[in-house]
């Protein structure tokens, strides 16, 4: 299998997480969209790797850390959002603006 | 005996007293005297010990510097002895006044140890044989000074005055220590002892106009510290101290050691006649104008203090026409009979709780002991035979005559004696003039002032009498060849005999202007005779106005300077920083518009910049 295959899946899945990034307001669909991120960063990983026929395998091993990394962050991630919605009633990521510079 | 014993006492004194300052004024007390006894106590054996047959020197260490080496030496022998024996007994009777005058003063324990701490400094100056060594002591002095005359310092005049003091010997100090740098680069060490023997022997010839960079710079030093016209404006402030601080600064120590430092350093100076020179013109204008100052003023202390300033200028003189040992007769007679009138004008201001003559009178019946040991000390400063007094003025005027007629022992010129001689002759009526007012405004008539005199305790009015007779009876020690002149090493030593000219004339002065005072306040007790002098009276109670041409001049202009540098590095300085985090401030006014706080909208802008960035590095890539 010629390696644009992979590399071109991998770049559609990359957009879409960069639209759902850029584009949800819900804060878990927003998430969710960072792994379609970080997956796609991992399919290129893995078929580069074959690709390159990497006698150490270091695509496969990243793939592996990037895997772990993943699963760290969606858990801090939910606990977030989950409190966020505990204080405010909502997770709509237009409204958390507490941080930002009030309009004059 | 090592020389470094000496002041080694009085320092350990200080120090234990600093360390000790909670446990009270009775511990700092017995403290304090114990050092002073024992500092005595020690001078006293080293004079025993004819340091003046064998000079004991002690080398400590040598401090290699990269230029001349700093030797830590001493030198004890005869003149250091003398000196010291002078400055432990005055400082030991300051002492155990103090105890009394300051009693229930808080402060009391660090007084006490600033005054041992000021003699062991004096001390120092005293045994030094390096002139570095030489001028720790000396700047300890000052510091010492400092602190002393601003015991009060909850008054503005006594902060003021003690800054005055400060600074104006400091300004000399400068000098002085130029000096030293030029003398160990021209001997290649700072020794003193070996340098001078080198160079007071009859076929040494230093280069003269090194010597007179050195004898000039040294001498700016010595007019600070010994308060000579024009350095002389602290010493009548720096009455704002408390009395024993007056007696002990203007006696045994501090202006003492500007003497002592030309005395011992006499070899450079005679090797340039033109710094004696002007030596002798400065002391003959401090001698008389302070003299005249003095007979104006209503503060008593004042008055003393001026009188010290004359006095002084009697040793400067002396030291300009080559007497080195009538200085020295008259620096030891000086330090009894001014310590004397300053512990007895204390028990004065103690007693009517004032400085101001016009507020005293009459207290001959009420403080006999007093008013006898004041009147034995004016005497004796006014030079009245056969008191001390009358001896050593005698020696100054024998040398201030002898180079005035060309047979002196120093190298100045005649004329310089002339002026010294004639300055002197006018100082002694003017002396018994200011000596004779102070004691009758004070001690005759009525009184004047709340009549609750009474003498103080016996630690106050034992000094006094303990002072009384070196100052009836020091001249003795300058008859003989073989005792001062030669304790002191004046070669060859000729005895300090008053000759019969200037005798009569002095006295005939003394007598003249003394009775005038006396004859004035008879006619009428209770005006001040100082009001016969009548229009001059005013620029006189200014002292000539020299503080005020130096405010005019120096002071104004300085603060002037001061207040541009402050107004520059405000509006300067100070607006460029301003400026900076003000700017920084308004640019990120505008830029914080855009943190609304919508972290989409951030991802998105940094997005679209990651997309440009890499569509530009594609373009330049290819094509």
């Amino acid at each position: 299998m010629h390696v644009v295959y992979p590399a071109v899946v991998s770049a559609l899945l990359f957009s879409i997480g960069v639209y759902g990034v850029l584009a949800r307001r819900n804060a878990i669909l927003v998430l969710m969209s960072v792994e379609l991120m970080l997956n796609a960063v991992n399919l290129d990983l893995v078929a580069f790797d074959v690709w390159l026929r990497d006698p150490l395998h270091a695509g496969q091993s990243l793939t592996l850390f990037v895997i772990t990394l993943a699963a760290a962050e969606i858990g801090l991630g939910l606990a977030i959002v989950l409190l966020v919605f505990r204080t405010k009633a909502t997770i709509n990521v237009d409204e958390l603006v507490d941080l930002g510079e009030r309009a004059e | 005996m090592s020389g470094f014993w000496l002041p080694a006492v009085p320092l350990l004194a200080a120090l234990v007293g600093f360390a000790t300052l909670r446990l009270g004024s009775e511990f700092a007390a017995r403290l304090a005297g114990l050092g002073g006894a024992a500092a005595s106590v020690l001078a006293v054996i080293a004079m025993l010990g004819s340091p003046w047959l064998s000079p004991v020197s002690t080398d400590l260490a040598t401090v290699s510097t990269g230029g001349p080496p700093i030797q830590l030496a001493a030198r004890l022998d005869g003149l250091a002895a003398v000196i010291a024996v002078m400055v432990t007994v005055v400082a030991l009777l300051v002492q155990v006044y103090s105890v009394e005058y300051l009693r229930g003063d808080p402060r009391y324990p660090t007084y006490a140890a600033f005054v041992s701490l000021f003699t062991a400094a004096m001390l120092l100056v005293v045994v030094a044989d390096d002139l570095v060594v030489l001028l720790v002591g000396w700047e300890v002095m000052g510091l010492c000074s400092y602190a002393l005359i601003g015991h009060h310092r909850e008054l503005p005049e006594a902060r003021a005055a003690a800054l005055k003091a400060f600074l104006t010997t400091r300004l000399g100090d400068a000098f002085f220590l130029v000096g030293i740098i030029v003398y160990g680069w021209t001997f290649g060490t700072f020794q003193i002892s070996g340098t001078l023997a080198v160079l007071s022997h009859p076929t040494a010839s230093g280069d003269p106009r090194r010597l007179t960079v050195i004898a000039l710079l040294l001498a700016c030093g010595v007019i600070g510290k010994s308060a000579q016209f024009p350095l002389h404006v602290w010493l009548p402030d720096a009455m704002a101290g408390p009395t024993p601080v007056s007696a002990l600064i203007h006696a045994a120590t501090m202006v003492a050691a500007g003497v002592f430092a030309v005395v011992r350093l006499y070899p450079i100076f005679l090797g340039a006649p033109n710094v004696l020179a002007l030596l002798g013109v400065l002391s003959a204008i401090s001698m008389v104008g302070a003299a005249l100052a003095a007979l104006v003023q209503d503060d008593i202390k004042r008055v003393l203090a001026y009188g010290t300033v004359s006095q002084l200028a009697y040793m400067m003189g002396a030291l300009a026409c080559g007497g080195r040992s009538a200085a020295v007769f008259h620096l030891l007679v000086h330090a009894a009979f001014k310590a004397l009138a300053f512990l007895a004008a204390g028990v004065v201001i103690h007693s009517v709780g004032s400085n101001l003559m016009s507020r005293m009178g009459g207290l001959r019946r009420s403080l006999p002991v007093t008013s006898l040991t004041m009147a034995i000390a004016l005497a004796s400063g006014a030079g009245l035979p056969p008191l001390a007094g009358f001896f050593s003025k005698e020696s100054v005027l024998t040398a201030a005559n002898d180079t005035a007629h060309g047979h002196g022992e120093g190298t100045a010129a005649t004329w310089v004696g002339w002026v010294v001689l004639v300055a002197a002759l006018v100082t002694v009526a003017l002396t018994a003039a200011y000596s004779a007012r102070l004691f009758l405004r004070t001690f005759a008539g009525t009184a004047r002032g709340p009549e609750t005199a009474h003498e103080p305790s016996l630690l106050m009015r034992a000094p006094l009498v303990v002072l009384a007779i070196p100052a009836a009876t020091l001249g003795v020690i300058g008859l003989s060849a073989a005792w001062l002149p030669t304790w002191i090493g004046a070669k060859p030593p000729v005895a300090l005999t008053p000759a019969l000219t200037t005798s009569v004339l002095s006295v005939g002065l003394a007598l003249v202007s003394g009775l005038a005072v006396w004859a004035a306040w008879r006619r009428d007790p209770a005006v001040d005779p100082a009001l016969l002098l009548g229009r001059i009276q005013e620029p006189l109670r200014a002292a000539f106005y020299v503080d005020q041409a130096y405010d005019r001049v120096l002071i104004r202009p300085l603060k002037a300077l001061s207040a541009a540098v402050v107004t520059f590095d405000d509006r300067g300085i100070g607006a460029v920083v301003q400026g900076a985090g003000a700017g920084t401030v308004a640019a990120s006014t505008g830029l914080r518009r855009f943190q609304r706080g919508n972290a989409q909208t951030y991802v998105g802008v940094a997005v679209t910049g990651v997309v440009l960035v890499v569509a530009l590095a594609a373009a330049a890539v290819l094509g």
